[in-house]
């Protein structure tokens, strides 16, 4: 289920957010949460979608959730890290368990943040803010 | 007739032909003194003929009895290669069940349950994760309209002012009635009571209006309070459910390791059988080729026994010829006799043995099976881990229930200043009008009167005075319609939200329940299945072991093998003064050239041997890949190639090409198909 496209809308300079999760009420309340400290955002259920979506339009940062369907997270870090347009893409994996050091193994050299659901908004704000710096 | 032409040759001749006659005669008296004396078992007369000839009810008795071994051997070997059989669909069996257990432990299973276990457990996170960051982002914006709404209140200030002001103006135009004529006192009294009345009402409305926002403040706060106190319980709750589902999945793990170990025990012990079953079905081949020997064998006695009857026939022409076939036709028959004994010994040693191997490995891996099997019982059957799972994933739900109470919470307020908003908006400006028709009205009787100028400024002032509440109210107006406008959004936006979890909270109840089952269900399948396989193998195992237990082609080799080979040394002892090779006709030579190119086998095993390699495959098992349960006895062909035929055991006899008996060149054979083997060679 898609997030209603209202709530991802945002002043024309603000950063854009991919969201990438399975779970449609994750998608919803980060994209919820983004727009209301001023970022657009954008959605996808899997890795495989969120590459259609990066190749239509600039992205800023992307929200990863690890499991996920079709392509997971790892897969999907992986091949953004070998695409030279997306290299420098910062990631922000939020897992509901701690493979921080494992992620870090394949993850490459691009900004990369960590956060460990549930996560409450003000961190999740901050660890956004602290990528897109 | 001693007739001749040339006195030289016919002399020659004469003496030849006497020569014979003389030994004929020699041999005649031979036997006849042989018969005559008395001779204890065992020993020989002298009389080559007569010696030979008093073997041939033992050829014939040979000659069946090693007819009946073929036979008897045949039913024994059937009766192994059917164990075999059965053994290798029990491994199977067992086999499938170790499979079975192993791809539940490496989540490689149908169902996939641990990883669904586990996908129900993420979603669970999932949807405590989006359901509490959701109502802490809702609570966080009631907090900034609860601002708002306070900020707003401030607006009471200017209401009140206003208010005091429309008092002053009352009281002044009252003071001013006393001191303008009496006809005239009555307007402005009257003027001043209109006022003093609607003040009272727009004091009344602001109050009430006032009172409602304050009220609506307060309760949000309340209700703000109330949730983060639930939201911050829950929080906690949620944490100790994902923590103990998180600790329950991983000792779920743990409690597999052992199992996982087991696993590749049994897995090795698979790979063990897989060599073996191949071995013992090449043993098992032999048994048929053994039997085509022995049946060349008791032809060769038949062609034997035959000679010896025609024996005494007629001494003139064959005597000598006849015992120098014997004497080489038994020779053969004991190099035939001694190398098919070694086949045969060997390949019942090496069923015997296999079966043996296969038999222990069986019971190791029974055991090794029946620990793989308690542990995952073990594991899959610990009592609370469904319960656990069904209970906590219920708890974590619950997180999803508070953005319903949320909702409910934002609805109600927006109802309550969309009432707020309704009075200042149409009471609170019908009083404003009020005061303006009766500012207008008092300005218009100021200007028919001659000293009414005071009436006219106080007009006018309560006339400001109301502008003013005006403004106010219509400050007060579009502050209360954006946090209308806010509420409504954190309501829309709670109602789709609650769209989204109620599905996703139904979706993971009803996956929740069947994990729960799948879970609780698991260590009892597992025992059940387990118990059937381990009851079929051990009926399998004993009924193996009788079978070796009651084998009896050791004692059939002895009663087949000995008299045959003994009757071969017989006659060739009492044959001995005939081994030369001239002293073989060449019909001898021909009918004992048939004899020896019948049993060589070589083209057979060669075939044999193409055959099995043509269609070999990797003889070494694996659990993943090939073992004892991929072999179809009765259908695939096996990977070994066959021992090359034993040397020939004849001391007197050499091999083929060494032979002082010339051979007839071999008729060259077609190439044989590769399904054919050979005349009676069949595969399993």
């Amino acid at each position: 289920m898609q997030t209603n496209p209202q709530t991802t809308t945002a002043p024309a300079t603000a950063k854009t957010v991919l969201v990438v999760d399975d779970f449609a009420s994750v998608r919803f309340y980060h994209a919820n949460l983004l727009r209301q400290a001023g970022y657009s955002s954008l959605d996808a259920r899997d890795g495989s979608e969120a590459f259609e979506k990066l190749r239509q339009q600039r992205v800023d940062l992307i929200l990863l959730d690890m499991i996920m369907p079709k392509m997971s997270g790892e897969e999907f870090i992986r091949r953004l890290r070998n695409m030279p347009e997306f290299v420098r893409i910062p990631l922000l994996v939020i897992t509901s368990e701690s493979i921080g050091d494992k992620i870090r193994q394949f993850a490459g050299e691009g900004p990369l943040g960590f956060a460990l659901k549930p996560v409450v908004p003000s961190t999740l704000l901050e660890a956004v803010r602290k990528l897109l710096a | 007739m001693l007739t001749s032409t040339n006195p030289v040759n016919g002399a020659k001749s004469w003496l030849a032909q006497a020569r014979k006659l003389g030994r004929c005669a020699g041999r005649r008296a031979s036997v006849l003194v042989g018969k005559l004396r008395p001779r204890q078992a065992g020993q020989f007369s002298g009389d080559p003929t007569f010696d030979a000839i008093s073997l041939l009810s033992d050829v014939d008795n040979c000659q069946a009895g090693l007819l009946d071994f073929g036979k008897e051997t045949d039913a024994e070997f059937t009766e192994l290669a059917r164990g075999l059989s059965e053994l290798s669909t029990r491994f199977n069996s067992i086999r499938e069940q170790a499979e079975s257990l192993d791809n539940l432990l490496h989540q490689r299973d149908k169902e996939n349950i641990l990883a669904t276990a586990y996908t129900v457990y993420k979603s669970s996170v999932d949807l405590v994760h989006s359901s509490m960051g959701i109502a802490i982002s809702e609570q966080q914006q009631m907090g900034q309209v609860e601002l708002a709404l306070t900020h707003a209140c401030r607006v009471r200030e200017t209401f009140t002012r206003n208010n005091l002001l429309l008092r002053i103006i009352t009281m002044s135009i009252r003071m001013e009635a006393s001191r303008v004529d009496p006809e005239n006192q009555s307007i402005f009294l009257n003027v001043a009571a209109a006022i003093a009345e609607i003040d009272g009402k727009i004091e009344k409305t602001t109050a009430a209006a006032f009172g409602r926002i304050e009220q609506v403040i307060e309760e949000a706060r309340h209700e703000r309070e109330a949730l983060h106190g639930l939201e911050q319980s829950l929080q906690g709750r949620a944490q100790q459910s994902i923590d103990k589902l998180q600790q329950e999945l991983a000792d779920y793990k743990t409690s597999l390791i052992p199992c996982a170990e087991l696993s590749c025990k049994v897995g090795e012990l698979f790979a063990q059988t897989g060599p073996i079953t191949l071995q013992i079905i090449t043993s098992l081949q032999y048994q048929d080729i053994v039997r085509q020997q022995l049946e060349h064998v008791a032809a060769g006695f038949e062609d034997i026994s035959k000679h010896l009857g025609g024996l005494d026939q007629s001494c003139e022409s064959t005597s000598k010829p006849e015992l120098g076939f014997i004497h080489h036709a038994a020779c053969v028959q004991q190099a035939h006799l001694a190398s098919s004994r070694t086949d045969i010994e060997k390949a019942g040693a090496e069923v015997s043995k296999g079966i043996g191997d296969l038999l222990a490995i069986g019971g190791q891996l029974i055991e090794n099976f029946t620990e793989m099997e308690k542990a995952a019982q073990a594991a899959f059957g610990r009592s609370r881990i469904s319960e656990l799972f069904k209970h906590e994933i219920h708890q974590l739900t619950l997180i999803a229930d508070q953005s319903e109470k949320a909702n409910s919470k934002i609805s109600r307020l927006v109802e309550r200043i969309d009432e707020v908003v309704r009075v200042f908006s149409h009471e609170i400006s019908s009083h404003e009008f009020e005061v303006k028709i009766v500012s207008l009205n008092a300005q218009i009787a100021a200007a028919r009167m001659s000293a009414a100028n005071a009436l006219n400024k106080l007009a006018e002032e309560s006339s400001l005075a109301s502008a003013a509440n005006a403004a106010a109210t219509a400050d007060l107006t579009g502050e209360l319609q954006s946090c209308l406008g806010k509420l409504q959004g954190i309501k829309n936006d709670a109602d789709e939200f609650m769209r989204i979890v109620t599905r996703e909270k139904s979706e993971l109840e009803t996956n929740a329940a069947r994990v729960s089952a799948q879970l609780a269900g698991l260590g009892s399948q597992i025992g059940d299945r387990s118990s059937a396989v381990r009851r079929e193998f051990t009926s399998v195992h004993q009924a193996q072991n009788e079978l070796l237990g009651r084998l009896r082609f050791g004692e059939l080799i002895e009663t087949s093998y000995e008299p045959a080979a003994l009757i071969c040394e017989k006659l060739r002892k009492a044959t001995r003064t005939f081994a030369l090779p001239e002293d073989l006709s060449k019909e001898g030579q021909r009918k004992l050239a048939a004899h020896q190119s019948r049993y060589t086998l070589e083209r057979e095993n060669e075939l044999h041997a193409n055959a099995l390699g043509n269609q070999a495959r990797p003889a070494t098992g694996s659990f993943a890949g090939m073992s004892a349960g991929d072999i179809d006895l009765f259908d695939s062909v096996t990977p070994v190639t066959l021992p090359e035929a034993p040397p020939s055991a004849a001391e007197e006899f050499p091999p083929q090409s060494a032979s002082p008996i010339p051979l007839p060149p071999t008729t060259t054979q077609p190439p044989a198909a590769k399904e054919d083997l050979g005349d009676g060679i069949e595969l399993f």
